[in-house]
């Protein structure tokens, strides 16, 4: 028999829905947030809402954003003839932290897989061919899983007979690191994509 | 490649046990249903992270338990030791530990632990379906080229999705585009399996010819052909030739909802004197060019990985006869480590305590999940 109270219950089972988190992590976060003070509690709650109120989807670009338009999307000094296409939000964070892009970005939240009932429809692809105006490069930098490739194959069909170009992200040795520690299908992959000096 | 320490929890019948192996040949005898097998399969195993007799490896848990652990200490020609443990458990899944490390891809690991079988199954594969001479390649080129086995995921990842779009398409759902892209995907990695098993085969054509003459004494002459329903025309690269018959398909292939072109549905043929073995060979015949083909498997992986691979032997005394199998060791050349399993040790017996083809030779009794090293 269960004898925990039922709103605990509930909350046990609504941690327990979280990516990662199983039945006894969940049981513990509940206890804790039973036995910390209101104002703690309060803070979680109100911003577990405002994620969810004030966070939508930029309207151009499909990354999170509190405005319609996100930051990225609205600074001018970016160059606008540019898009890099990622899977999701994630992705941007890590770009954004080399410094080196100053395009701009499009999130497709996801690749396409038949098996998972994903398709083109599924995802923000539309949106992406609806905004090629001007645009002069697309840079796919989708994972390198048979399902991202093909979501980039299928975008490069879609894109390229409009006249614009389509490169996606090298795949290559990992800088700093001796060939002696590359694996070995990373190595022959990298043989086969080499490069002329 | 050598193993020299093998330990099992939980797997099959062994609740627990450790063992010690050496250079040579091991028997590993005992009843039926001892669990010789298991032994070998749990070698098997820690080299390919896959056993030979199932497909889920639940059935490898023994009885009531939650999970089983193989691990074992090799060394290699070089004299690097290799130290790998795989545990499974259904809650868990597989994880596998190189050295210390956790592998995060098992595609890099295998084929460091090169490993030849034959078992009983193994003699059908000249006369049963194609999907055996596939899975035959796709086993020898795995432990040779990381590449071939990145490639065989993908391709069969690519398969199932592309599969699933056609079956959509069968109800009347369909975007060209996307069935395109994944045949795009298909083709890419399709022609890297054809083109690797079409080399391998070419060289595994000679070797098996040079040993099916050393094993029958005859003039008699046996090739393999790669057989691949992509046809190249003249002047027609591979994947050219591969779009077409994509293109000619498409419809059959919606009515099927299936994908018809591909190495997926390739297969190998065998010839005697120039006439396929399948339909024309005897008994001894079949069983002399096994044993020639897995003499080129093991050839093969000891050129591409510049060690003796390990040998397994399971089961094969009811098929071969004791001269078939010393035949075979002597054409061996320098063999690292043989494992044979056999309900009894007569034929060793009789060969008294000399050894193969000068290698020694070790017993281990098994008994009910049991196992112990016995005198000679
Ligand atoms: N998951 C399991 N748990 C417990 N026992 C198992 C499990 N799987 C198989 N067995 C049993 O383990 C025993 C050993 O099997 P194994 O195939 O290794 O025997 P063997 O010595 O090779 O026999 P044979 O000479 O008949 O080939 C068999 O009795 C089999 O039914
Ligand atoms: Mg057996």
């Amino acid at each position: 028999m269960n004898t925990l109270p039922q709103a605990l219950q509930q909350l046990i089972a609504a941690f327990g829905r979280l990516p990662g988190i199983g039945r006894k992590t969940a049981t513990r976060l509940a206890f804790h947030i039973l036995n910390e003070s209101a104002q703690d509690s309060e803070e979680l709650a109100k911003a577990i809402l405002r994620v969810k109120n004030d966070i939508k989807l930029c309207s151009r670009c499909l990354n999170f954003s509190e405005q319609d338009i996100c930051p990225i999307c609205s600074d001018s000094r970016r160059n606008q003839r540019l898009i890099c296409v990622v899977e999701d939000s994630q992705t941007i964070l890590l770009i954004e932290k080399t410094n080196e892009f100053k395009g701009l970005y499009h999130v497709l939240g996801g690749v396409i897989s038949p098996l998972d009932g994903i398709g083109p429809e599924e995802l923000h692809i539309k949106e992406l061919l609806n905004r090629l105006e001007g645009v002069e490069e697309v840079i796919l930098a989708l994972s390198p899983s048979t399902e991202g490739e093909a979501t980039s194959i299928y975008l490069s069909r879609l894109i390229k007979p409009q006249g614009i170009k389509i490169t996606r992200l090298a795949r290559g040795i990992p800088l700093g690191s001796s060939l002696e520690f590359v694996d070995e299908l990373t190595l022959s992959k990298a043989l086969q994509s080499r490069s002329e000096m | 490649m050598k193993l020299q320490r093998l330990s099992l929890v939980n797997f099959r019948n062994y609740k627990e046990a450790h063992i010690q192996f050496f250079e040579g040949v091991h028997v590993i005898y005992g009843e039926n249903g001892s669990g010789k097998t298991s032994i070998l399969e749990a070698i098997h195993y820690l080299a390919l992270t896959k056993s030979f007799r199932t497909t889920n490896d639940k059935n490898l848990i023994l009885n009531t338990e939650k999970m089983f652990r193989i691990q074992g200490e090799f060394s290699s020609g070089q004299g690097t030791a290799i130290q790998s443990a795989i545990g499974y458990s259904p809650a868990n899944g597989k994880s596998l530990t190189v050295n210390g490390q956790k592998a995060q891809k098992f595609s890099d690991y295998i084929g460091e632990i090169p490993l030849v079988l034959l078992h009983p199954a193994d003699l059908t594969l000249s006369q049963g379906g194609p999907a055996q001479r596939r899975r035959f390649l796709d086993i020898l080129l795995s432990q040779s080229s990381a590449l071939y086995l990145h490639s065989l995921i993908q391709y069969n990842r690519s398969l199932r999705q592309r599969n699933q779009l056609l079956s959509e398409a069968r109800e009347g759902k369909c975007d060209p585009q996307l069935l395109k892209s994944w045949e795009e995907n298909l083709i890419a990695h399709g022609t890297e399996l054809i083109r690797k098993r079409q080399e391998a085969t070419a060289r595994l054509s000679e070797s098996v010819k040079q040993h099916y003459r050393g094993l029958s004494n005859s003039e008699d002459k046996v090739k393999i052909i790669y057989r691949c329903n992509v046809e190249t025309q003249s002047n027609q690269s591979l994947a050219e030739a591969y779009h077409r018959l994509f293109e000619q398909s498409r419809a059959k292939e919606v009515e099927y909802g299936t994908t018809l072109p591909g190495p997926h549905r390739d297969d190998l043929l065998f010839l005697l004197s120039g006439k396929p073995l399948k339909d024309y060979a005897s008994q001894g015949e079949h069983k002399t060019f096994i044993i020639a083909l897995k003499l080129a498997e093991f050839q093969h992986l000891q050129q591409q990985r510049l060690q003796a691979p390990i040998l397994l032997f399971d089961d094969i005394f009811g098929e071969l006869d004791a001269n078939r199998i010393q035949q075979m060791l002597q054409q061996l050349g320098h063999i690292g480590q043989v494992f044979i399993t056999t309900t009894s040790r007569n034929f060793f017996d009789k060969m008294g305590p000399a050894s193969i083809s000068d290698l020694p030779i070790h017993y281990y009794r098994v008994e009910d999940g049991g196992v112990a090293a016995t005198e000679a």
